[in-house]
């Protein structure tokens, strides 16, 4: 799985607004059934990684899923102990940024009640608040 | 499609904030439009909707809608929902006359589980969800079901095998997949994977100069190094 970007123009980046809610990939697109995020966060690609693999196994190779957020935003850490100022740091890792109503991931070709579970589990993984939709949903 | 009735009321209010006190007592904001009449804005009730919409299969309703005491045959040509909360925020209706051919998008939903799923251990992927179909108001469906129990592995259903039902017939490329029983994905180290991708990701440059260009720039760098060692700058007391 691609974690980072695999090209950038600039290594590092403003850290930008996460306000307001997602105006768009907030609908299941691909799949059957989704999990849509009810928070905001900066996802990281560990996160990101550990809900992805926690979900294929749980699924166990069947059916299909599409990861809908990728890591595209940059961002930065002093080290430690270390004065303020000299400019910004070194980029410590990469982050999706999501906000409420985004879909995070999407399954489809397996039962509802294994996709719950499956998104369940996954959820247990993230740093936010989270809920299991389906494509005629509401 | 069943015509359904539903009352709706002319609307005065058209800025933000007042369509959005409209949303909060209750009311969702409306527009009609098509069939050569101009377009008139409305509003109707919230629960009267909602009641509508999750007792059909769809979104894709013919309505009788009655506006001021006058009977309007429409479709329901688009609901717009909140992203998070999923209420409603907008309806368009779109009239039409009973005697007009209409096109509009129905949703597919498969029936049973196919052969290929249940002995081959295949997966079945939906490439499309949603077809033209065009003909009369009253013979458009709500939702087509489509039987996959047939399809073996490796096999497509195509846009051209669907039946439409009578009286109305289904627009698009026939050679378009719309269910298709794939092979079930191969194992994958995941570990693997995460290992082979980059630490850092490439940096693109504006301009990439050329191999000559970059022989030259050395010619150039070592004549000037020598001179550059000559001129040492000269040390302030």
């Amino acid at each position: 799985m691609a974690t980072i970007p695999a090209r950038v123009k600039y290594r590092k980046m403003h850290r930008g607004s996460r306000k307001g809610i997602a105006r768009r990939g907030h609908t299941v697109a691909f799949g059957e059934y989704g999990l849509q995020a009810l928070d905001r966060c900066w996802m990281t690609t560990g996160q990101i990684e550990a809900a992805r693999v926690t979900i294929s196994r749980h699924m166990k190779r069947r059916g299909k899923m599409w990861i809908r957020i990728f890591p595209q935003k940059s961002y930065t850490k002093k080290p430690l102990e270390t004065r303020m100022g000299k400019g910004k740091a070194g980029v410590e890792g990469w982050v999706a940024v999501v906000r409420p109503a985004n879909v995070l991931f999407e399954v489809d070709g397996i039962s509802e009640t294994i996709a719950k579970e499956s998104m369940r589990l996954a959820a247990a993984k993230l740093p936010i608040r989270t809920r299991f939709i389906k494509r005629h949903g509401f | 499609m069943k015509s359904v009735p539903l009352n709706a009321f002319g609307r005065v209010v058209k800025k933000r904030i007042l369509v959005k006190q409209l949303r909060s007592g209750g009311r969702v904001p409306a527009v009609i439009y098509g069939h050569n009449r101009q377009t008139e804005i409305l509003e109707v009730v919230q629960r009267d909707l909602e009641l509508l919409i999750h007792h059909s299969h769809s979104e894709n309703l013919l309505i009788d809608l009655s506006v001021g005491g006058k009977n309007r045959l429409a479709l329901l040509q688009e609901v717009q929902h909140h992203p998070l909360t999923g209420k409603f925020l907008h309806v368009d209706f779109h009239e039409v006359s009973p005697d007009e051919l209409v096109t509009i998008f129905v949703p597919i939903e498969k029936m049973g589980e196919p052969e290929g799923v249940k002995t081959g251990g295949g997966v079945l992927e939906n490439a499309l969800f949603k077809v033209r179909v065009r003909g009369l108001p009253k013979d458009l469906p709500e939702i087509l079901h489509v039987d996959v129990t047939h399809l073996q592995l490796n096999q497509t259903l195509h846009l051209g095998d669907l039946k439409a039902p009578e009286g109305t017939k289904i627009l698009g490329d026939s050679h378009l997949p719309v269910f298709t029983v794939a092979e079930p994905t191969a194992a994958v180290e995941v570990t693997a994977a995460v290992e082979g991708a980059p630490a850092e990701p490439e940096m693109i440059r504006e301009k990439k100069p050329a191999e000559g260009e970059v022989a030259a720039d050395d010619k150039k760098d070592k004549k000037s190094e020598p001179k550059g060692e000559e001129k040492k700058p000269e040390k302030k007391k």
